[in-house]
């Protein structure tokens, strides 16, 4: 009987155990973490979210489109860069002969999807969310809307055509194919124009997109499909802002807080440079530069262009000169090097767009426009201004040698003008005899073909 | 001297004169005493016999010689007086490996009774091995069960896995399938997954193509030494009642307990060296050169100085053409030594026993330079029952410390491909030198010797204790709490002085600090029942299992240094920034068994539970888990006695069940954003941390065995067969995703079957069992076979060109070789069309294209042969280790560099292709590098795969015990030296270094010999 009884009392505790059982296996996450429905309860944690993703934009290396890769990549593809003293696999880049393993490759499709996914997800939790104030919420989307469009208007320059992903929904996602580029393109614009007509005016904070940053780009992308009016209606809303400054000198440019910038993204810590900054600047002054410039784009700088000097350094080794570009200084941040923002676009590319709108647009065809905006440039460079009789071919011809010495290795400009002017074939293969037509994007990489069939 | 002699003698008459009377009683080490053992004196003539108390009176004329004990069923015994003339002794019962006890999941069963695969690895044949890993030490000696050492190097993970691979990989990549059996020690789960303990990367967790698998592994804490027995749970009836964590197999590890008796003191030290051999010499500077100047004619290029250039030759234009030092020596031909000592103190009576350990060991490394792995640890048990048995109390606790000081980039794995006429790497100074003849380093010359100064220290504690407390009301009844808790803690450092950084480079004094704790507790109250009720014996077991897991991990990163000095302080730096991690794990189970054997004939068993997991959100937490299994033996059946008189023991067992698994990464049921390491603009933010999926549930195994368990010759041959067959479903997998979704995996279940099935024999056989000498043999075979049977829409998945129905998860598609041309000199393959091509097509959108099956890695059979001899007080133990299969052969890695820059090369290439008509297996070399090249190509075809099959000498030793009059006057009970050679010789037609760890450039397991001396009091 002793036994039965404690036989029952024993089965007794383990049903009691059998319900407790649920609750002590339901945990929290883990301290460092927050779910969804957390972060986008109220506007400071869905904040948080959108810091997210600076920091994911600031943690880009130069194999990242956004970190740098636009301008060491593309630079290399086209007629910028040479490899010098680097790693092998950025000869490929360089030979238009980039194999589908090609790790930087995956590496720079890998981080844009990664962050596009940052932003998508931010743009479901602001929508969904229940806790934040209409207009709290409206600028965080118009945040979060602007960041998607930037990543996807860069990965569009590189790869030609790529799938347009707009939600978090994996199922959905992981098969779809590519996007033929005009419809990533409406998506971005429609994007750009949300979130401009949300942003408050007020620049609060020049590190962080704002209604000037995605007037900016909304300017660009607009000239890039054509839109030249609204190309220069955008530009002019930047320029006539009284916002910017062009710096007096060509050498301030890109210093932290310059009056230029329109956008620049912060570095992460007090030690860092730009990732530009540590590529391009030799280690010491016995150290081979680990690219060099392309010699065609020495000689697009005319003599006493003072962007020639300001941001091209030379450098001696072995009785050998190097040129390298030198637009960020600061290779290594130490405790008196001064510190570097990464300007991502700044007024003076503004003036070029618009000097180009006006150009190409039949309606306006506003060549002395062109010319004036196009003299804002020339005159900072120290370099004569253009007569306003020129006819409008010698003006298209300034206005794309104006920004391929303006925009020199920065954001991939010339390979992106290349592209869009119709004539990369023809320079590249005057300036490159390896250049091959059949490759003017990057392959999609090997890796993302064998999960998803539907990619080619 | 003689002075002294004298004394000794005037000291020790006594002794020698009057006769002396020992008494005592006899027990065994359950405290029953024991009647009829006959006690004795070495070397004398007089013996006497316990009476029905078991207690004993002699007299001797000696208190400094030894006593014997013998009876039938019992271990003899022999025990120096030591001048006692009490003398209580603890027998234990001598068992053939059919009543041996094994332990099982909640209890103890024997072979002889039990309806389970169940293997059983004892302290005897551990200690054989002068291995650190207690993993490594059952390598080949327990059928079903592959294991692997990842490199040579000390503190290496083992790999292992039980009857093949359940778990589809979880991704494309080759990351290991989450399959690994559970590890239980002494009632405490250990080391989920057998997972890295690293943080960080070294040479030891290179994570490279090279050693793709390579870490620190959390065995480094349980001193081989420190194990009584090791059990191996296959079946559905042995791990359904572990439920969901049962389906890949369980390793119960059981430490060592004391005995009651004489307090004995056991001392073991160990000290031996290690070394590489010989593996595959690579070419010397003139052969390199001479290669070198050819690929420049085969390219029709000139060598240049740019070091971006893929014809950039600083060999040819520079280096020095008649230096030559051969690196593989440099940095693999060195000695590694290691010393071990292990103590042990254990005792105590019939209620109380008690035993103390330590044990302490230290390995070298082989690369140049003071590197060591080295251990130290207690452990201690407590055994205590109360005198009318209702009671009783055991707790056992182990504590160990590991210490790794490794070379810290894992760079240093393929450093002695640099070319042979490389310039001395170190000046006068001992500084590192970083150009040549004006000529600055680059990566590519990368100098070697600056990989062994990075730096890399682990050091890992580990508490495990574990308590079981037993009160029996009633007679049949025992109610048991076992409680466990184990504590890991893990410090890392790794560190990049300036010193060992390129100048070309800024130079950035880092060092980055990790911290990892993992501490767990588990309760598990039981209930256990057993009576007799006519022939049948009842034992029924009814339990619940609570378990917590909290484990953290935190990662400092510190940089700007003033000097290389200080890179070991976190508080010398000036900018730091961390990270962190943390995971919770919980888990809870009831569950039953139900034994019943009737008339010792016919055995039934059944296991029930149900489990549930944190892992998975609501609505998917619970699972029910089961087995039964039943076994008849017919011997005890009266025909089988006359009929075959020679079989004596027979039975015929056959098991069914439900186990499962819950191997994931905890939290992917929620979708959840982690913090960002750093702030932006002075904000910190959160970053999405994964895709979440909550629909996801446990993984399901199916298992089904059939076993023929037979002894001859009383039981002096024992031979077991088994069939089994496992089906595991609803695949627990961490699926590939396109980086289009933002992330590169989702954890979910798969509807697909894989299968593992196979066949697996152990023969253990006592062929002479003479006074003097003996022979016993053992041999155990596996033929597993592995098949994915069923897998909805693979068509359109991500496993679409990996997987096929009907063959292994291990098959690997590539092209099909077709040898060098004669003429062009690259490599052909065969396309689709069965044409010869030098452009074949990789797979895409699901189509294979060129791509046809050309290798299943597994093993197509395996297993181990011991045989030990024994001749008076020498013993000799030879076991070697086998296994069938096919692997990658070192032109995988070989190749997967451009084969023709500046790399050395094996000296086989020698034979290269080098003009229009050669015949040869290796194609022009070439500086051409990419994925469009022959080469590329070459990598993934069925030239890269071939025989690694190998018969390995795994284990010789040779042991001798002292005979006794040489120790006597010590007060010793047994002496013994021994010598043992571990991985001395292996057998094998492997194009490559090593078989077992397939990788050219990884350090193979290392050839071990130590002596070692055995010492009891």
């Amino acid at each position: 009987m002793n036994v039965i009884k404690i036989f029952t009392i024993f089965c007794l505790g383990l049903m009691f155990a059998l319900q407790s059982c649920e609750s002590f296996i339901d945990i929290s996450v883990p301290r460092n973490e927050i779910t969804s429905e957390d972060l986008f309860s109220d506007s400071t944690n869905a904040d948080a979210a959108l810091i997210g993703l600076y920091v994911g934009l600031a943690q880009g290396t130069t194999d990242v489109l956004t970190g740098g890769g636009m301008t060491l990549l593309t630079g290399l593809v086209s007629d910028e860069l040479v490899p010098l003293n680097t790693s092998i696999i950025y000869e490929e880049f360089y030979f238009n002969d980039i194999s589908r393993d090609n790790h930087v490759n995956s590496t720079s499709w890998r981080a844009a999807y990664s962050l596009i996914y940052s932003a998508n997800a931010c743009i479901e939790g602001l929508e969904a969310s229940q806790g934040i104030s209409e207009s709290a919420r409206n600028t965080l989307l118009a945040e979060a809307r602007y960041l998607r469009s930037f990543v996807y208007f860069y990965l569009l320059q590189v790869y030609g055509n790529v799938p347009l992903v707009i939600s978090t929904d994996y199922r959905l996602n992981k098969l779809l194919p590519q996007t033929p580029s005009d419809v990533i393109y409406e998506q971005i614009i429609q994007d750009l124009e949300f979130a401009q007509s949300h942003f408050p005016k007020a620049r609060n904070n020049p590190n962080r997109a704002n209604y000037y940053t995605a007037t900016a780009l909304l300017a660009k992308v607009q000239l890039f499909v054509g839109n030249y009016a609204s190309a220069v209606e955008e530009s002019s809303k930047v320029i006539e802002s009284d916002m910017f400054n062009l710096e007096p000198h060509p050498k301030d440019v890109f210093v932290a807080n310059s009056s230029e910038t329109i956008w620049s993204i912060l570095p992460l810590t007090t030690f860092s440079q730009t990732s530009e900054g540590l590529t391009f600047i030799p280690a010491s002054p016995t150290t081979l530069p680990r690219y060099v410039l392309n010699e065609d784009l020495l000689y697009s700088f005319e003599a006493n262009d003072a962007r020639r000097t300001s941001w091209v350094m030379e450098t001696t080794v072995n009785g050998e000169t190097y040129t390298y570009p030198n637009k960020y200084r600061v290779g290594y941040v130490t405790e008196d090097s001064g510190r570097e923002n990464y300007v991502v676009i700044r007024l003076a590319e503004l003036f070029l767009i618009r000097a180009e709108a006006k150009m190409s647009s039949e309606q306006m065809n506003d060549l002395k426009g062109a010319i004036d905006d196009l003299n804002v440039i020339r005159k900072r460079a120290g370099l004569t201004e253009l007569s306003s009789t020129l006819t409008h071919n010698s003006v298209r011809e300034l206005i794309q040698k104006e920004r391929r010495v303006e925009l020199a290795f920065e954001w991939g400009n010339r390979w992106m003008d290349l592209q869009r002017w119709g004539i990369i074939s023809e320079v590249l293969q005057h300036s490159k005899p390896q250049w091959n037509p059949s490759r003017i994007w990057f392959p999609i990489p090997q890796n993302e073909l064998d999960i998803n069939p539907n990619l080619k | 001297m003689n002075r002294l002699r004298f004394l000794i003698v005037i000291l020790s008459l006594p002794l020698y004169s009057i006769a002396q009377t020992i008494s005592g009683n006899v027990r065994d080490i359950e405290g029953t005493a024991l009647r009829g053992v006959t006690v004795g004196m070495s070397g004398r003539h007089n013996e006497t016999m316990t009476d029905s108390l078991g207690y004993y009176r002699i007299v001797v004329d000696d208190l400094k010689g030894q006593l014997y004990f013998t009876a039938a069923d019992m271990e003899r015994m022999v025990i120096s007086i030591a001048g006692r003339t009490q003398l209580d002794v603890y027998m234990r019962a001598k068992v053939n490996n059919l009543d041996e006890v094994r332990v099982i999941g909640y209890g103890t069963t024997t072979q002889r009774n039990s309806v389970g695969s169940v293997a059983r690895i004892s302290a005897e044949e551990i200690a054989n091995q002068p291995v650190s890993n207690p993993l490594l030490a059952l390598q080949g000696r327990v059928a079903g069960l592959s294991v692997s050492a990842t490199s040579g190097l000390p503190g290496a993970t083992v790999k292992i896995q039980l009857r093949g691979q359940n778990t589809m990989n979880p991704n494309l990549a080759q990351n290991d399938p989450f399959d690994t059996p559970l590890f239980i020690i002494d009632g405490v789960p250990f080391a989920p997954q057998n997972s890295n303990i690293n943080q960080f990367l070294s040479a030891v967790s290179p994570n490279s193509a090279d050693n793709p698998y390579g870490g620190i592994s959390p065995f480094n804490n349980i001193p081989p030494e420190s194990i009584e027995s090791i059990e191996v749970l296959r079946d559905a009836d042995a791990t359904a009642i572990y439920g969901s964590r049962g389906g890949n197999g369980v390793i119960l590890i059981t430490t060592k307990k004391g005995l009651p008796g004489k307090t004995r003191v056991g001392a073991n030290v160990r000290s031996g060296f290690s070394f590489v051999g010989p593996t595959m010499p690579m070419m010397n500077t003139q052969e390199y050169l001479e290669m070198r100047r050819e690929v420049y004619i085969n390219d029709g290029i000139d060598p240049t100085l740019s070091p971006s250039s893929s014809a950039f030759a600083a060999d040819l234009l520079v280096f020095d053409s008649a230096a030559y030092t051969d690196w593989k020596r440099y940095f693999l031909g060195n000695t590694a030594n290691n010393t071990n000592i292990n103590t042990t103190i254990s005792g105590g009576s019939a209620s109380t026993r008690f035993m103390i350990a330590s044990n302490y060991s230290n390995e070298t490394f082989i690369y140049p330079g003071n590197f060591n792995s080295s251990r130290i640890g207690f452990q201690g048990n407590v055994n205590h029952k109360s005198a009318d048995d209702r009671f009783s109390v055991n707790v056992s606790s182990f504590f160990t410390s590991n210490n790794n000081n490794v070379p810290g980039s894992p760079d240093i794995i393929d450093a002695h491909k640099r070319m042979p006429n490389y310039p001395n790497p170190i000046n006068q100074n001992g500084d590192l030198v970083w150009e040549f003849n004006g000529l600055p380093f680059n990566a590519i010359l990368n100098n070697p010797v600056a990989y062994l100064r990075h730096l890399y220290q682990l050091g890992s504690t580990t508490l495990n204790s574990h308590a079981e407390i037993n009160l029996r009301p009633h007679k049949n009844l025992i109610f048991k709490t076992a409680l466990g808790y184990n504590l890991t803690i893990i410090d890392e450092y790794k560190g990049l002085p300036e010193e060992a950084q390129n100048p070309s480079n800024f130079r950035r004094r880092s060092a980055t600090f990790g911290r990892g704790e993992s501490n767990g507790w588990i309760v598990e109250p039981q209930f256990h029942y057993s009576s007799k009720f006519g022939k049948l014996q009842l034992s029924a077991l009814i339990g619940a299992s609570i378990q917590s897991n909290n484990s953290s991990s935190i990662a400092i990163n510190a940089s700007e240094y003033t000097s290389d000095a200080l890179i070991k302080s976190i508080s010398a730096a000036a900018e730091t920034t961390a990270s962190d991690n943390y995971n919770q794990y919980r888990y809870s189970a009831v569950f039953g068994r139900l034994n019943a054997i009737w008339d010792g004939k016919y055995i039934l068993n059944g296991n029930i539970r149900r489990d549930g997991s944190s892992r998975f959100g609501p609505g998917q937490r619970f699972g029910n888990f089961g087995s039964v299994a039943a076994g008849w033996i017919f011997t005890e059946e009266r025909w089988t006695n006359e009929r075959i008189p020679t079989l004596s023991f027979g039975k015929l067992r056959a098991s069914w069940g439900v186990t499962g698994s819950d191997a994931t990464s905890p939290y992917q049921y929620i979708s959840r954003w982690s913090l960002t390491g750093f702030p932006y603009n002075g904000t910190v933010g959160y970053q999405p941390a994964n895709l979440f999926n909550p629909d996801l549930g446990w993984a399901s195994t199916q298992k089904l065995e059939v076993g023929l368990e037979l002894g001859f010759l009383r039981d002096r041959i024992m031979l077991t067969s088994a069939w089994f067959q496992n089906l595991t479903g609803n695949q627990l997998i961490s699926y590939d995703l396109p980086s289009q979704t933002g992330f590169n995996n989702i954890a979910m279940n798969l509807n697909a079957v894989v299968q593992n099935s196979g066949w697996e024999f152990t023969l253990n056989a006592g062929l002479i069992r003479k006074e003097l000498f003996s022979w016993t043999s053992n041999f155990n075979l596996s033929i597993p076979n592995n098949r994915l049977m069923a897998f909805d829409g693979l068509e359109s998945s991500a496993y679409a060109t990996r997987y096929v129905i009907g063959q292994p998860l291990s098959i690997v598609h590539g092209f099909e070789y077709e040898g060098v041309d004669k003429e062009t000199g690259f490599f052909n393959f065969k396309n689709v069309n069965g044409e010869k091509t030098q452009q074949p097509v990789l797979p895409q959108g699901g189509i294979m294209n060129d791509f046809v099956p050309i290798s299943t890695p597994d093993p197509i059979l395996y297993g181990g042969v011991g045989n030990t001899f024994s001749f008076k007080g020498l013993a000799l133990n030879v076991f070697f280790e086998f296994r069938k299969q096919n692997g990658r052969n070192y032109l995988a890695q070989v190749y997967s560099s451009v084969v023709g820059r500046q790399y050395n090369l094996p000296k086989t290439f020698v034979d290269r292709w080098r003009k229009p008509g050669d015949e040869s297996n290796f194609q022009r070399v070439t500086t051409q590098g990419g994925s469009s090249t022959t080469a590329s190509s070459f990598v993934r075809s069925s030239g890269v795969y071939s025989d690694a099959s190998y018969i390995r000498l795994k284990n010789v030793s040779l042991s001798y015990n002292l005979p006794s009059h040489f120790y006597q006057k010590l007060f010793m009970d047994n002496v013994s030296v021994s010598c043992s050679a571990q991985n001395l010789l292996t057998f094998d037609n492997y194009l490559g270094n090593d078989p077992e760890t397939q990788s050219f450039y990884a350090v193979p397991p290392l050839k071990t010999i130590t002596f070692s001396l055995q010492m009891s009091f």
